[in-house]
């Protein structure tokens, strides 16, 4: 079957610097598929990639075999992906019912039930707060809001940036609920990057580990758990070694 | 031959002027992240000071440079709070209400300037003015010479005090990252006012020599706004290597336009120059900027 | 929800009664008074024509007067073929918004105070421009045919300023295109990644922002039938569209029409006391400092009703509001 999303080879500079470089990622339909590592190993940069926000320097990002290298982030948005934001970007001064209004495609009364704006409050919990500004809800309402958006345009592929950020032990266990529930019964293709190894291990498939923008592992989380290199990466052991290979380049 | 030597010297000298202006306007964007549209304003409340300082003792302008820098320095550490007021009251589009401010208070300076001096032009005369000397068959204006030579030391200065000493680091610090600057205790509110402090005494300063060299009038700030602009954009804003290219450029162009293409043209030009490195290098002909 | 539907009942009868007095009003003051009145229609549509593009997308421009001026020369030059002024008055419409389209796709790529540059010097260019066009007169301006109706130009004015403010109110509050300004105006990248084409809505924005002042540039023209470089492309329409709307209220449609109401009579009292001042700059100036510095949501946040803007309705029964929603 075609992948949802394949990614070849691509890389990306900033200036002088390697962001991101010669990544691979294939992902099946209905795989939940981790992106991980230390921080600054160009996961929000490949996020920001795939969904045109920046253009690759080389590079194919495929959805569904179509290439998206050099098309806006509004087309990719309209081919099937949809992505939170590590620092959220809520509408802050439209209501929790309006940030999800605006970004819906044609009229809610017409969407399929699921995706109207209050099943969609429903599931992710804000059915109370709809006409409340998304810029005076909780920190962690603000986070389910930004989710509960990315699904009103009825994604394929779903891209969460470390959406468990600054959650309690209880509000992680929920997202992770949420993550599986949106995977399973809306069929959506999930691509997240996060900290939280609790999570991340719990939920996801499979599993790429970056570091310093290439890809030093990839597996399954039992394998990923096991894998030398990633302890390496995430315990500075080998941060050095990589440093010098990144600097030779 | 001569004329083509004799325009570029004049531009030269013209645009040494002008680093000044741009050299704390650029600063004071890098550390406060406002445009002040005011600057030009600034410019002309520094010449109209020296002007009504040498109108009433009759003592040389030049000599009131040092005097006039204090005066605006201590001006701008008590107006800087008003600006961070509005800059940290705001939730949202901050940046924009200040930029709004900064444009409000241009109309106040020009309206009060016009309101109590009148529209007519004064000038200024120093003990350099209308003083010429050759070399190698150029003639050199004294006073546009002068103010060259304290333009460049003055942004030396400027650049050693930024890259050498301690405050210079805190300053840069609080340019990169306010809240990160707050936590290594460097105290970044008064950092922005110290700031803002230096750049309101250079304007002001550059103010009395550009008086001199050319009028001064309660509508010359335009001109400057469009200069200082032109300058920073073209730099790349917030840097000063950046400032001091374009200062130079602008300067030449100035100075070519008006005797090969015709005086009438200059604004046009700068304006649709300064338009267009906006829409191709927003970030500066260096590609330096922020 | 009974309380919408009164409120609404009540908005239609103010407006009923606005519109019947608006009509009158040429029989009942005299032709002194009626020149201020139709000042300050025309100054209300552009300060609602500012204030769609700032106020609702956040994209200050400091150069939205050269669209004035553009539509003014347009409609003289238009005139001096021979064309029919209302015809005239349209294409000086239909040009400056199809010109902004045209100079937004570059320009609306910029942000925040470069954006609000590049605008400016924009606006410069344009009038040094006109200074030295074959076809504009340079600095001696055009004439336009005499037309010595007062009553003309200020139903002109109001017809203009109904659809203005009509076509601001429908789209910026009614219709889901002012929510996707407004989220533009909130988070950009966001919309973007979201599925909102953020260029084509961020230039007819900003078309539909140039439309109105080209044609309020045309009335303009003719009425005043004398325009030069220095009266309909000077800076200070530009500075006083910002101005008014920030006096008023960003972002509402009540607070430009407010503000320019306030600034432009304020002008003129002072024009009748002391005639042409420059303390009316002063003024203007503290103006916009004070409020900045102490008002911010302008003087609409002073009228709880009218300042209401985006706030959203308090629900008692917050169940109850989402199956409001969702109907």
């Amino acid at each position: 079957m075609e992948p949802v999303l394949a990614v070849n080879s691509l890389t990306h500079y900033f200036g002088g610097l390697r962001a991101v470089h010669n990544l691979n990622i294939s992902l099946r339909q209905g795989v939940i598929h981790g992106l991980i590592g230390p921080n600054g190993a160009g996961k929000t940069t490949a996020f920001n990639l795939i969904t045109g926000v920046f253009k690759p320097s080389q590079g194919n990002i495929e959805i569904f075999g179509e290439n998206l290298v050099g098309k806006p982030s509004h087309y990719c948005a309209k081919k099937g992906i949809a992505r939170t934001f590590q620092n959220l970007r809520l509408f802050s001064r439209l209501t929790v019912e309006e940030n999800i209004r605006v970004v819906q495609r044609g009229q809610d009364k017409n969407l399929p039930e699921k995706y109207r704006i209050k099943q969609l409050l429903k599931l992710v919990g804000l059915e109370n707060s709809t006409s409340n500004f998304a810029g005076d809800l909780p920190y962690g309402a603000q986070r389910r809001l930004e989710i509960a958006r990315a699904l009103a345009i009825q994604p394929k592929l779903l891209m969460l940036d470390e959406p468990a950020a600054g959650m309690n032990p209880s509000e992680t266990d929920d997202l992770t609920r949420l993550i599986r529930k949106i995977n399973e019964e809306f069929s959506i293709t999930v691509l997240l990057i996060e900290h939280q190894m609790r999570l991340v291990m719990e939920l996801c498939h499979e599993i790429t580990v970056l570091s310093f923008g290439e890809v030093i592992s990839r597996g399954t989380p039992e394998e990923i758990r096991n894998d030398a290199k990633v302890i390496e990466a995430y315990l500075g052991k080998g941060v050095n070694k990589l440093r010098g290979n990144r600097a030779k380049c | 031959m001569d004329l083509f030597f004799q325009t570029l010297v004049n531009g030269l000298l013209i645009g040494g002027i002008y680093i000044a202006v741009a050299a704390g306007f650029t600063l004071c964007f890098g550390v406060l992240h406002v445009i002040d549209f005011a600057v030009g304003e600034w410019v002309m409340l520094g010449a109209f000071a020296v002007f009504w300082l040498n109108f009433f003792t009759g003592v040389d302008p030049l000599i009131f440079l040092p005097l006039i820098m204090v005066l605006f320095m201590i001006v701008g550490y008590y107006f800087q709070p008003l600006l961070q007021r509005v800059i940290t009251n705001q939730q949202s589009n901050a940046l924009l209400m200040a930029l709004a401010f900064t444009f409000g208070m241009s109309i106040l300076f020009r309206g009060s300037a016009l309101t109590l001096f009148g529209f007519n032009q004064r000038s200024l005369t120093t003990f350099l003015s209308g003083k010429n000397f050759e070399i190698l068959g150029i003639s050199i204006p004294a006073l546009r010479f002068g103010a060259t030579v304290f333009a460049v030391l003055v942004t030396l200065l400027f650049m050693f005090l930024l890259y050498k000493t301690k405050l210079g680091l805190a300053v840069r610090a609080a340019a990169e990252r306010q809240d990160v600057a707050g936590l290594m205790g460097i105290d970044s509110s008064n950092i922005a006012r110290i700031v803002y402090a230096i750049y309101l005494g250079l304007t002001a300063m550059s103010g009395t020599f550009l008086g001199s060299i050319f009028s001064v009038h309660p509508d010359m700030g335009l001109r400057y706004t469009l200069f200082a602009f032109f300058v920073v954009v073209a730099g790349g804003l917030g840097s000063i290597q950046g400032a001091i290219l374009a200062g130079i450029m602008l300067g030449l162009i100035n100075s070519f336009v008006a005797v090969y293409v015709g005086g009438q043209y200059i604004f046009l030009i700068l304006f649709t120059v300064l338009y267009l490195i906006l829409l191709v290098a927003p970030k500066g002909i260096l590609g330096k900027g922020w | 929800m009974e309380y919408v539907d009164n409120s609404q009942k009540r908005n239609l009868i103010w407006i009923a009664l606005l519109v019947i007095v608006a009509t009158v009003i040429p029989f009942a003051i005299s032709s002194f008074w009626l020149r201020i009145v139709t000042g300050v229609l025309m100054w209300i549509g552009l300060a609602q024509s500012w204030n769609i593009l700032a106020g609702y997308m956040g994209y200050v421009s400091f150069g939205h007067g050269a669209f004035f001026g553009l539509g003014a020369y347009v409609t003289a030059i238009a005139m001096s073929l021979g064309v029919h002024f209302i015809i005239s008055a349209l294409i000086a419409g239909v040009f400056t918004a199809a010109f902004a389209a045209i100079i937004g796709y570059p320009t609306l790529r910029l942000q925040g105070a470069y954006f609000a540059i590049a605008t400016w010097a924009f606006a410069e260019a344009i009038r040094q421009i006109v200074l030295v066009l074959p076809f504009t007169g340079g600095a001696y301006g055009m004439r336009l045919p005499p037309m010595l109706n007062e009553n003309f130009f200020y139903y002109m004015m109001l017809l203009t300023i109904i659809g203005t403010v009509a076509i601001a109110y429908y789209l910026m509050h009614k219709a889901k295109f002012g929510l996707k300004v407004k989220a533009i105006r909130e988070e950009e990248i966001a919309a973007n990644v979201l599925g909102l084409d953020v260029t084509r809505i961020k230039i007819s924005v900003f078309a539909l922002s140039a439309f109105f002042p080209g044609i309020l540039g045309g009335i303009y023209a003719y009425w005043i039938t004398y325009i030069h470089p220095d009266s309909v492309l000077a800076p200070v329409i530009a500075d006083q569209m910002v101005v008014m709307t920030m006096l008023g209220g960003l972002g509402t449609i009540a607070g430009p029409i407010i503000g320019a109401v306030v600034l432009f009579m304020g002008n003129r009292l002072l024009w009748v006391f002391w005639g042409d001042t420059s303390f009316y700059l002063v003024l203007v100036g503290l103006a916009v400092a004070l409020v900045i510095l102490f008002l911010p949501s302008g003087l609409v946040s002073l009228v709880p009703r009218l300042g209401k803007k985006d706030k959203p309705k308090v629900d008692d029964q917050p169940n109850s509001s989402v199956t409001e929603h969702t109907k």
